[in-house]
């Protein structure tokens, strides 16, 4: 007779039983119509050499060795297979009800309403400012009257958007260099932000910064960093503060899908979990770290499993949705708030525009951007709202023309202001003003 | 006063400012259970706990940068080095974030954070651990740069360091960790303020400019000079960045003849600015062309031998001494 040693028996015990707990908690994932074949990664190249050769007589196979008597249904679609393959992350904090949007916009835009309504109007009129802002600094660019690099956030308004909607005013932001919306979003204003593209002495960095280095010490912004995931540790330390005062504040940190594959982003996470501290790993997937496709620079198939490889729990989101954005950093911000941990989400989105003012973005078709354009995050909630009675179309009219009326006001704040003085050169080196 | 070593004295400094501060934390590779690579960190896990005195895995790039986003919000973190060889590997946290904050964020956000370790050639360690990075940082607007050569140094700079609103670099100095030197009780508060130079040996025939490891080596040619009736006087600059350019010219106005030795290379090394100081402020004072000794342009190789022939040493220092005193 056949005997397994003692070691492979015990391995393959080990196996059932984490193919068990996979299943039970996969299957809180699915909706009805996903199909998704559950096996270990290592179980796929062992038997089927590779995950998209599978026939259905090796299928069978595996499910009779692995005694998985509830296995869904095998899809032949890769991606789909390859999700599940890749699901070892540790689960999202889910809670139960509404997500508590937090945080309003700083702006003033609409008219107080009730609160239940105001916060997703209040939402809806964010983006349609950081909409027309970044417009804005586009004609002002082209007139060189905004100078260096100038990286525009239109097509990702959601993202940020919802991440305010989920946090609390004093909680923590820090982000890279497509920044602009990320200030507005935790309140600085139009004026400050456009005075800083001029480089005059009003912006929120005094002139000093410029696009790529936003900061705004009031409300907790961090910054505007323009080394790509070199940021990522700042956060970090960010949320060591904030544990290590006690404060159940959160440090949200955004960065491209460019920043993965620097180191400073993986120590960064793996002293995050290994210190348990409170920030949300915000990946703005927009496809592209500049003209380099995450296919082309990215080993994993989705970018997410980052989190898996540091025991931090991980989720995608549709970026292009303000709600579900927002719902999700709710649940975790939520979870943090009790015992700190870090988290990681994916936020799927698209920039319209290149990745600077001087990329015309050839690297993608047309069509591919109208695909995107179709889906747009502002038209999305507005339709939304509408449907759901909240906001007439004479309404969001009222709302658009504000914010363009915000942004010019902002544009002629920014003209008006004075030059930083030259005399004062040296008094932003070192903070007791010494010269060295 | 009393006597103790080199690293009693970063030891005591380290225990007073996290005693006096709760916003002070220390930070780095085996500085908490290992007691430190170099034992500076002894016993401070068990005074003040694994909250505060915070082991760190090998990542430079990722402590560095937490200790600037900590020091963001008013925390005043102390990273270790273990060496500052290593801190290459932070180098972009250390040049391109901790010291541009002040100005990019329009006098928002200082960075309080003190980076500290050994640094400087120690001894037949080759070339990727024996970097002397002073001249590096000190380029660095932005930045602080001191290098104590002895214990009260030591001791006065670092908690200067610890409370000054900027990023501070405090070099130390890996073979004079076992030094011993005077230093006030622990009872006396000894605070040495960045870019305070202090003479060490009065002279009167030439103005010997050095600092860290080269302090001690200037001291004992000193003597030596002394037997053949040249008065070297040594000035130790503590501080690179402020540089105290009164104490220097003061020194020189004296002497009239300058010997620069340094442990960095000869390439834009620190003697190559002092010597520009030197000459463009006071030419008129100077009665020989100014020397400068440092290590050779080279990688350090790792053979005893060449590495002496390398590092600056007793003979270089003799030699161009006697060159500027026409000896």
């Amino acid at each position: 007779m056949h005997r397994r040693s003692s070691a492979e028996s015990s391995r393959r015990r080990g196996t059932e039983d984490a193919f068990a707990r996979f299943r039970c908690w996969i299957g809180n994932f699915l909706s009805d119509d996903e199909r998704v074949f559950v096996v270990k990664r290592s179980w796929v190249c062992e038997k089927l050499g590779r995950i998209d050769s599978g026939s259905n007589d090796r299928i069978a196979d595996i499910q009779r060795d692995a005694k998985l008597d509830v296995l869904p249904q095998f899809t032949h679609q890769r991606s789909s297979v390859y999700s599940a393959l890749c699901s070892f992350r540790k689960p999202w904090p889910k809670r139960g009800g509404l997500a508590r949007p937090c945080r309003g916009s700083a702006h003033g835009l609409t008219a107080m309403q009730p609160v239940e309504q105001h916060d997703e109007v209040e939402m809806l009129s964010l983006m349609l400012l950081i909409r027309r802002f970044e417009e804005r600094a586009s004609q002002q660019y082209q007139a060189q009257r905004i100078g260096g690099f100038c990286h525009l956030y239109i097509g990702q308004e959601a993202v940020v958007t919802g991440a305010v909607a989920a946090v609390r005013d004093d909680d923590y932001i820090i982000t890279a260099y497509r920044d602009h919306a990320h200030a507005l979003a935790w309140g600085t204003s139009a004026n400050a932000c456009m005075a800083e593209l001029f480089g005059k002495a009003t912006g929120c960095s005094r002139g000093l910064g410029g696009s790529m280095h936003f900061f705004d010490k009031q409300h907790h912004m961090y910054g505007g960093h323009a080394i790509v995931a070199a940021h990522v540790p700042l956060g970090v330390g960010l949320a060591f503060a904030i544990k290590y005062r006690g404060e159940d504040r959160v440090t949200l940190c955004f960065f491209g899908d460019g920043a993965i594959n620097q180191g400073a982003f993986h120590e960064a996470l793996n002293l995050a979990a290994l210190y348990k501290l409170p920030i949300v790993f915000i990946c703005e997937n927009n496809l592209f770290a500049m003209g380099t496709s995450v296919k082309r620079s990215t080993s994993l198939k989705q970018i997410v499993d980052r989190a898996e490889g540091y025991d931090i729990p991980g989720e995608i989101v549709d970026g292009m949705n303000f709600r579900e954005v927002r719902d999700k950093i709710s649940e975790v911000v939520d979870s943090i708030r009790k015992e700190p941990h870090p988290a990681f989400l994916e936020a799927r989105t698209y920039r319209y525009r290149g990745h600077s003012m001087s990329d015309p973005a050839s690297y993608r078709t047309k069509d591919e951007l109208e695909k995107y354009r179709l889906d747009d995050p502002i038209t999305r909630l507005r339709a939304q709202l509408t449907r759901e009675g909240k906001l007439t179309n004479e309404q969001f009219d009222q709302l658009d023309k504000r914010a363009k009326e915000t942004v010019m006001a902002a544009v002629k704040f920014a003209e008006e202001s004075p030059d930083p003085p030259l005399e004062k050169l040296y008094d932003y080196t070192y903070a007791d003003g010494a010269k060295a | 006063m009393r006597e103790i070593t080199y690293r009693q004295a970063l030891n005591e400094a380290l225990a007073e400012e996290l005693e006096r501060d709760p916003n002070v934390f220390l930070m780095g590779e085996e500085v908490a259970e290992y007691q430190g690579a170099y034992k500076v960190s002894s016993g401070l896990l068990q005074r003040f706990g694994p909250k505060r005195i915070i082991d760190t895995p090998i990542s430079e790039n990722g402590f560095a940068g937490l200790g600037i986003g900590a020091a963001m919000v008013g925390l005043r973190p102390i990273i270790e080095f273990m060496t500052f060889s290593f801190s290459l590997v932070a180098f972009d946290q250390v040049v391109n974030n901790a010291p541009n904050m002040f100005t990019m964020s329009g006098g928002q956000f200082n960075i309080p954070i003190t980076f500290r370790g050994p640094n400087g050639p120690a001894h037949q360690l080759g070339a990727t651990h024996s970097h002397a990075t002073e001249n590096f940082y000190a380029s660095v607007p932005g930045l602080k740069v001191c290098t104590p050569a002895t214990p009260r140094d030591a001791k006065g700079l670092l908690k200067t360091a610890v409370r000054d609103n900027n990023p501070v670099l405090v070099l130390e100095a890996e073979l004079l960790y076992s030094s011993k030197g005077m230093v006030e009780p622990p009872d006396e508060e000894l605070l040495i303020p960045l870019g305070k130079a202090e003479v060490k040996r009065e002279g009167s025939d030439v103005s010997v400019i050095c600092y860290a490891q080269s302090v001690p080596l200037a001291l004992k040619v000193a003597e030596q000079l002394e037997e053949e009736d040249i008065s070297a006087e040594i000035v130790d600059l503590r501080s690179i960045k402020p540089l105290d350019e009164k104490a220097i010219y003061d020194s020189v106005a004296k002497t009239h003849r300058v010997v620069i030795v340094e442990q960095d290379h000869p390439f834009c090394g620190v003697g190559a600015e002092v010597c520009y100081r030197i000459q463009k402020n006071i030419f008129d004072e100077l009665d020989a062309p100014i020397i400068r000794v440092s290590q050779e342009d080279v990688p350090m190789p790792y053979n005893e031998r060449l590495e002496h022939a390398v590092l600056p040493n007793a003979e270089k220092l003799t030699a161009a001494v006697k060159q500027v005193c026409y000896a």
